[in-house]
């Protein structure tokens, strides 16, 4: 606790001198040694630096790649899923940063995740579901708070788009549905 | 304060079968003005709304609710429009546009089968109709032609008909061809008549397999009220949106002689007719007729002998869920192609509801997504997991028929009311054995289909919960006797001589068919009551 | 002399043998040839009695009313012989000896052999019901309106030749000629016209706008007409408007094939193709060729979040449906990516279709979006399309919507003739009161 306190000055002032900077690699360094909840802390503090959002950015896609598997995760898409899912939850980016220290980057299967995840933080624990659902289904969030971030190009329907096409959009001429499914 | 509007003939509600009826009247020369609560929309605007929506399993999310004519939403979480009295909850689902609740159906197109007319006669359980199925035979074919519904000829054997069906029936998907022949013979699966072009008709292309039929078509080859409005306005109709009909007026003998509206901007506007028609569905018509309570008529219009607003009906569905023995990719073609027609009428209707049995070719990608997410797999076995089951998994649901019970009925609520100041519904609403036994015989079927299909994880709905179908009925029930109706068998209410409901509400049993087919056939007698040729 | 005489032969009857000339045969025979000239495309409206007129066909000059040509007596041809029935199908005039507008492409059927002008008359004499009842009177607006005009037009542009076969090609070929110059008429739609709106002959279906439809360059350049296409994609493409490769027939062509073009021989269909695929290949107008960015939409997300372009939101909520939310098609709808339809030097027929949509007889129905889309609608969501999906270089504007939607521009001759008329009135008016003036001056001298 003690050493977070201190190092938080020295980061403020390295921040300040880097905050105009292009030298988003120097910041993302430095961040990436701190706890997660002082980096949300930051990121409340200083707006500016925060928003820019390469550090979420590159640690949601960092445990998006253990959690999705084969599939090609864009930057736009996940720069839509982030902006989607932070828009509702100023804890997102934490809560990220948290998960990957906890999982990596490597593909988990099942097991291995719910081992990883044993007697974590439970909303922590919460997000590969939200995170998956956010890639597979497009939807980021839940309940009111939920946000379309794509529809067509998300994974659950890329997965069986040789088979299907998205609800509204069409099959194919008439009557071309009574032939097999190939 | 506007001036006040006049017309032959003012429609209140601009759904389906109010299009209609407004046509028809307008047809045969009368000026026709239809007042709708809520607003036009554009279909292209519904389904961008659509596949932006984050609720895509919210068949009403597309549209757009609105505080001035709001209508009951239950995603993300109950907007406590209709309050629920209970026992059991009625959570109906219905829209207040211009084009009313088909915009988002499948366009199910049976006729009622002819001993659903006299139920109580054949039966000894619920009531008769004031008609036979023979006096409403050629309406229902007139409405067939306004809809463009396409069909089997097979269904003759259980609906007479004394012309063929407009269109013939949709292709099949390989998903109803397996069912149709593993089931065989034990049970006749046929492909459901429907107002879904098979063919182009009346200038909309034929279906190109969206599987989107709710919540919205997005080429039109379903007809909804959407299509009825445009035919409307094609023959005359006037449409005046935003326009939320609070109160009838009548004079000394109960003749009904204005309609007062609010518009959005909360003014309130008068329009007067010779005649009135309601047409805006079986709980808001019972609404209106409450909130014009008066000295002359304390207990609301059309409502000397307490009728309105009771023996509210539905169809309790209950839903059983399993993975087909081969990929079957529910998904092509439209939402409902199918269903088992066989268990609608038969003696055991003197003991247990009659059914119809449906089997769904919804897409099951976004369900079986959610399922393997939940069940915590990630990558890969995700993946395979959703490519195994969206290829397997299908479901079917039976539609039971509900009888009619006073005491299920809808009213005015004592405490909600909208931002226009006016009371919301109250809907006190129970399932009663007859059901139950209903859904025990269903239960049997359902073994037996799980059975003929190879069927594996199959899981049913639990047991005593249902859900409902929006077709709601038996709120303004038509019958010869006034005492136990709130209308006559043309739709006119008893109490007041220019009076007339076309609507679902109308019929006094809810029977095993969806209703708006037999509503339109109504309305469009109704229409010609009106113009005095019944 | 021998060859020419069996190639002739084998042109009017399809390498069947010369069968006795009865009337029956005849009547079928005619039947099958009035099949192939598409008389019915004009001569039968909408909904009406075959070949009973009525039907206004749009010109940039005005419309043109095709004439009731059923055997009627009092309202048809019945009354004519089969000198006059040639006379109006091979000169373009009426048995009263009125001069027909060449919307009649008697230009085309000027080449037809004596024997099939034969099968025709019988056809329409024996084959074809009476409809008693009179077409509408063409009424273009002065000087078109005289009848008379066209003499000079038809000395200038009317070759009153028949058919010659061309001995240094197959019999194939030249039965594939015949249908497409006597029959099919495909270069009155095909070839570009001069300023008087004759076909130009050094350009022989190289392609021309018909005011709203563009009909493509169909000779044999690989860059800009049919040269790609295998003969096998032709005969496709004639018998049922796909050539299966990305291309789909529309508009006028579309009704050619549903009317005329399916309802042919498969080997004549098959000679239609050998003739086309020989075309000698012209440029035309080339399009620009932009074709290098179109690629599939990639996904989603803009639409989601509010940053996609007019364009793209039009596309999704108009086209993505059927066309698909990348552009793709499949299972018989057509994709938009590299379709032919986005490779032309015009955007008229993609703003055409996106209006009137695609009706063919069987198959699933594209429908018209006129009443949807504004003109201004129509040209972004055209242009979203050339640009995504086909030739960048191809734009268009909302004024050309406009004028697309109201039948297409008017003909220059419209206004030339219109002030021609004016001219011709302020000259007579000058002469007429040059003349008073002289005439008052002469008197006042001699008072």
């Amino acid at each position: 606790m003690l050493r977070e306190r201190r190092a938080f000055p020295r980061l403020w002032y390295k921040m300040r001198k880097y905050d105009d900077g292009p030298t988003g690699a120097t910041r993302r360094v430095v961040l990436k040694g701190m706890t997660s909840l002082a980096g949300a802390s930051l990121a409340g503090a200083m707006p500016g630096w925060a928003s820019a959002a390469n550090p979420v950015q590159s640690d949601f896609m960092a445990v998006s790649k253990a959690l999705v598997g084969q599939h090609k995760m864009t930057a736009a898409y996940g720069d839509a899923l982030v902006a989607a899912f932070a828009k509702n939850d100023p804890k997102f980016g934490a809560k990220v940063s948290a998960l990957l220290k906890l999982i990596g980057s490597e593909p988990v299967d099942a097991d291995t995740l719910k081992a990883k995840l044993a007697g974590a933080d439970k909303d922590v624990a919460a997000l590969p579901q939200a995170i998956l659902t956010g890639w597979y289904l497009g939807i980021a969030g839940s309940g009111k708070d939920a946000i379309c971030v794509a529809y067509a190009s998300n994974f659950a329907n890329q997965t069986v788009a040789d088979v299907l096409r998205p609800q509204s959009y069409a099959y194919g001429a008439y009557g071309s549905w009574s032939a097999k499914p190939v | 304060m506007a001036d006040t509007l006049s017309a032959d003939v003012i429609v209140v509600g601009a759904g389906l079968v109010a299009a209609l009826t407004a046509r028809k009247l307008a047809l045969a020369g009368k000026s026709v003005v239809m007042l709708e609560a809520g607003p036009m929309i554009e279909r292209d605007q519904i389904v961008q709304n659509f596949r932006r929506s984050a609720w895509k399993g919210d068949d009403d999310k597309p549209y757009p609710n609105s505080k001035f004519a709001p209508f009951p939403d239950y995603t993300p979480e109950d907007n406590g429009y209709l309050e629920q009295l209970g026992p059991y909850p009625y959570p109906a689902m219905y829209l207040r546009v211009v084009g009313g609740t088909t915009w988002h159906w499948a366009a199910q197109a049976w006729r009622l089968v002819p001993n659903a007319f006299r139920l109580k006669s054949a039966y000894d359980v619920g009531r008769d109709w004031p008609i036979s199925y023979e006096d409403l035979e050629p309406f229902y074919h007139e409405a067939e032609v306004l809809w463009g519904v396409s069909g089997p000829d097979e269904m003759a054997q259980y609906s007479p008909r004394s012309k063929p069906f407009p269109m013939p029936p949709v292709a099949q998907s390989f998903l109803s061809q397996t069912v149709v022949n593993r089931l065989k013979p034990q049970f006749e699966v046929l492909t459901n008549t429907t107002g879904r072009n098979s063919q182009p008709y009346d200038g909309r292309p034929q279906c190109c397999g969206n599987n989107n039929c709710m919540p919205i078509c997005p080429i039109d080859a379903q007809y909804t009220g959407g299509s009825a409005v445009v035919q409307a306005q094609a023959a005359g109709v006037k449409v005046i949106p935003q326009a939320v009909v609070y109160k009838l007026d009548h004079d000394a003998q109960g003749k009904i002689t204005a309609v007062h509206y609010y518009d959005w901007n909360k003014q309130s506007h008068k329009a007067v007719a010779e005649t009135y028609v309601l047409g805006a569905n079986a709980l808001e018509i019972p609404k209106i007729l409450f909130m014009s309570a008066s000295d002359k008529f304390p207990n609301g219009l059309a409502n000397n002998y307490d009728q309105v607003g009771r023996n509210l009906m539905d169809h309790p569905s209950s839903k059983c869920t399993f993975l087909a023995d081969e990929p079957i990719w529910a998904g092509r073609g439209p939402q409902s192609p199918i269903s088992i027609q066989q268990m609608r009428d038969g003696d055991f209707r003197k003991d247990h509801s009659a059914f119809r049995l449906d089997f769904s070719n919804g897409s099951q990608v976004t369900a079986v997504t959610e399922q393997g997410i939940k069940q915590g797999l990630t990558g890969d076995a995700l993946d395979r997991f959703i490519r195994e089951r969206a290829a397997r998994q299908m479901s079917m649901k039976n539609v039971l028929e509900q009888l009619p019970d006073p005491d299920n009925r809808v009213m005015l609520s004592k405490t909600k009311k909208d931002a226009l100041g006016l009371p919301t519904p109250a809907i006190a609403y129970s399932i009663n054995d007859y059901v139950e036994r209903g859904m025990d015989a269903t239960h049997e079927v359902y073994q037996q289909i799980v059975e003929l299909m190879g069927a594996t994880e199959v899981r049913y709905s639990p047991k005593g919960k249902y859900s409902n179908n929006q077709h709601i009925c038996g709120t303004l029930a038509m019958g010869d006797d006034e005492k136990t109706s709130v209308t006559d068998s043309t739709g006119r209410a008893h109490a007041h001589e220019n009076l007339y409901m076309v609507s679902t509400g109308v019929m006094p049993t809810v029977a095993t068919a969806n209703s708006t087919l037999t509503a339109s056939a109504l309305g469009l007698r109704t229409a010609a009551a009106i113009l005095g040729q019944v | 002399m021998k060859r020419t005489f069996a190639l002739v032969t084998a042109l009017i009857l399809g390498n069947a043998t010369l069968a006795a000339a009865q009337d029956g045969d005849l009547v079928s025979q005619g039947k099958y040839l009035a099949t192939a000239g598409d008389c019915a495309a004009c001569h039968t409206a909408d909904g009406g009695k075959p070949f009973a007129g009525g039907k206004a066909i749009a010109t940039p000059i005005g419309n043109i009313v095709a004439s009731n040509i059923t055997p009627s007596k009092q309202d048809g041809i019945g009354s004519w012989t089969e000198q006059d029935f040639a006379r109006a199908l091979r000169r373009g005039v009426r048995k009263d000896g009125a001069n027909l507008y060449p919307a009649m492409p008697y230009t085309s059927y000027a080449k037809l052999t004596d024997e099939d002008v034969r099968a025709l008359y019988i056809y329409f004499m024996k084959g074809v019901k009476p409809v008693d009842r009179a077409s509408k009177k063409t009424e273009l607006p002065f000087p078109f309106s005289v009848r008379a005009s066209m003499m000079g037009w038809n000395l200038l542009f009317l070759d009153h030749k028949t058919f010659t076969p061309d001995p240094s090609k197959s019999a194939e070929w030249n039965r594939g000629a015949y249908l497409a110059g006597a029959l099919a008429h495909c270069s009155t739609c095909h070839t570009p016209r001069n300023a008087l709106m004759a076909e130009k002959s050094g350009e022989l279906m190289a392609g021309a706008s018909l005011g709203t439809w563009y009909a493509p360059n169909i000779t044999s350049d690989k860059d800009h007409g049919i040269g790609t296409w295998s003969q096998a994609e032709i005969g496709s493409y004639l018998s049922t408007g796909r050539n299966g490769a990305g291309s789909q027939a529309g508009g006028p062509m579309l009704e050619a094939i549903d009317k005329s073009l399916s309802k042919l021989k498969p080997a004549d269909i098959k000679a239609l193709a050998v003739y086309v695929k020989s075309l000698p290949a012209k440029a035309g107008t080339a399009a620009p060729g932009q074709t290098g960015a179109a690629a599939l939409l990639h996904d989603d997300i803009a639409l989601n979040n509010g940053t996609a372009s007019a364009g793209e939101t039009l596309y999704d909520s108009s086209c993505a449906t059927c066309h698909g939310a990348n552009g793709q098609g499949g299972h018989g709808l057509p994709a938009l990516l590299r379709n032919a339809a986005v490779r032309r030097p015009t955007a008229d027929n993609v703003s055409m279709t996106i209006l009137t949509g695609l009706h063919p007889t069987d198959g699933q129905v594209m429908p018209p979006f006129a009443g949807r889309l504004n003109d201004a609608q129509v040209a972004t969501l055209t242009n979203f399309v050339f640009k995504q999906f086909g030739d960048a270089g191809v734009q268009t504007t909302a004024a050309r919507v406009t004028q697309l939607r109201n039948g297409g521009a008017p003909s220059p001759l419209l206004a030339i003739a219109q002030y021609g008329v004016i001219a011709a009135g302020v000259v007579i008016l000058l002469v007429i009161l040059a003349l008073l003036a002289w005439g008052i001056s002469r008197r006042r001298r001699t008072a």
